[in-house]
């Protein structure tokens, strides 16, 4: 008799530092899953094309990989080179900041994103002849065609218009 | 009949402590988790991002002596238009003749699709063409001039992908009629 109860007792113990321990089954578990997500969307692409917080780019069915050059965002308020503001624009309008333009025989330029973006690639800040274009997707064309052109007269010849894959616009 | 109990219960401690014993230890696991876990999060791109290869051409074009197509999409308010200032696209679709000559062809109501086919067609008598030029109209939605290049681009027919003319270029559009005294105008009101 009283040697099963020293024997329950001790047993009874033991259960009590065994439920003291932390259970890291569930936690491995949940770890595995996220490993297995987060590796699945694992970017080994080393450029940094993070658009502007807010930024809703057009969708696209391409699948190319975007490359190392100078970006150009145009947002509503306006043309920004690598977060820095050159041409400020209200509503995708062009402010009086902008106003030089008007009075000129060529519509198309922008001088004084022209005039900016000369002095970096004089100060050799803009070494590529490719410039990355980031725009909302319901910028007018103009505005697009515009910082174009003027790119074009500063030896850029190619364009990588950047968009949101299809099937990833069609999930969120 | 106690002494039957007792030994069941010793049975039971001893399978509990060579339990313990076989017991994974998963803590280095955990550690390497939690090294991995963020190292992950901050290289995860959970939005794809693509791009479109475009540029700035100027009107005009190469002379060469053999027949090509030198495409141009036009936008403009009934649909788009087919144009070419080198081939006679009419006869080349109907007649399957190279000719050279200008034409134009209009797809009413901004169907891409029948865009695409009218294209997959000549593609299909210039194979080694990869040009096309493009004029959006000015007040265009960025979104609606990606929706043009893509249609261009290539032709999605169920799983089946046909390449078309990937190298897109950008001709100056004509300018928007602006109302008197108002500059600087870049939207149409």
């Amino acid at each position: 008799m009283r040697r099963s109860t020293s024997a329950t007792r001790r047993l009874r113990a033991r259960r009590g530092s065994t439920s003291g321990d932390l259970n890291l089954t569930s936690l491995t578990d949940m770890f595995a899953f996220l490993l297995c997500v987060l590796l699945k969307s694992f970017s080994v692409n080393t450029v940094d094309i993070k658009p502007s917080a807010g930024m809703k780019l057009p969708n696209t069915s391409s699948v190319e990989q975007p490359h190392r050059y100078v970006a150009l965002e145009i947002r509503r308020d306006g043309i920004y080179l690598e977060k820095d503001l050159l041409q400020p624009l209200k509503d995708f309008v062009l402010t009086d900041a902008g106003g030089a333009e008007a009075n000129t025989g060529n519509q198309d330029t922008l001088f004084v994103l022209r005039g900016l973006i000369k002095a970096r690639i004089e100060r050799r800040e803009i070494e590529s002849t490719g410039m990355l274009i980031r725009a909302e997707r319901d910028t007018p064309f103009d505005i697009i065609w515009r910082v174009m052109y003027t790119a074009r007269q500063l030896g850029f010849d190619e364009f990588n218009n950047l968009a949101v894959h299809e099937q990833e616009a069609k999930k969120s | 009949m106690k002494r039957v109990r007792n030994a069941t219960v010793w049975k039971h401690l001893k399978v509990n402590r060579r339990l313990r014993q076989g017991d994974l230890n998963i803590r280095p696991i955990m550690n390497l988790f939690m090294v991995l876990v963020p190292f992950l999060l901050m290289y995860s791109s959970f939005v794809e991002l693509s791009i479109l290869h475009s540029a700035v051409s100027e009107q005009g074009g190469r002379s060469s002596d053999e027949i090509r197509p030198g495409l141009i999409v036009e936008v403009n308010d009934a649909g788009y238009a087919l144009l070419s200032h080198t081939c006679n696209l009419q006869k080349l679709l109907d007649a399957q003749e190279k000719v050279v000559g200008e034409s134009r062809l209009t797809i009413a109501g901004f169907d891409r699709q029948q865009l695409a086919k009218l294209l997959v067609g000549i593609k299909q008598h210039f194979p080694k063409e990869t040009e096309i030029s493009l004029v959006p109209r000015r007040n265009n939605d960025y979104q609606e001039v990606i929706r043009l290049m893509d249609a261009v681009r290539e032709f999605r027919d169920g799983n089946t992908i046909k390449p078309l003319f990937p190298n897109i270029a950008f001709l100056q559009p004509p300018a928007l009629a602006k109302p008197a005294g108002v500059k600087n105008e870049v939207k149409q009101p």
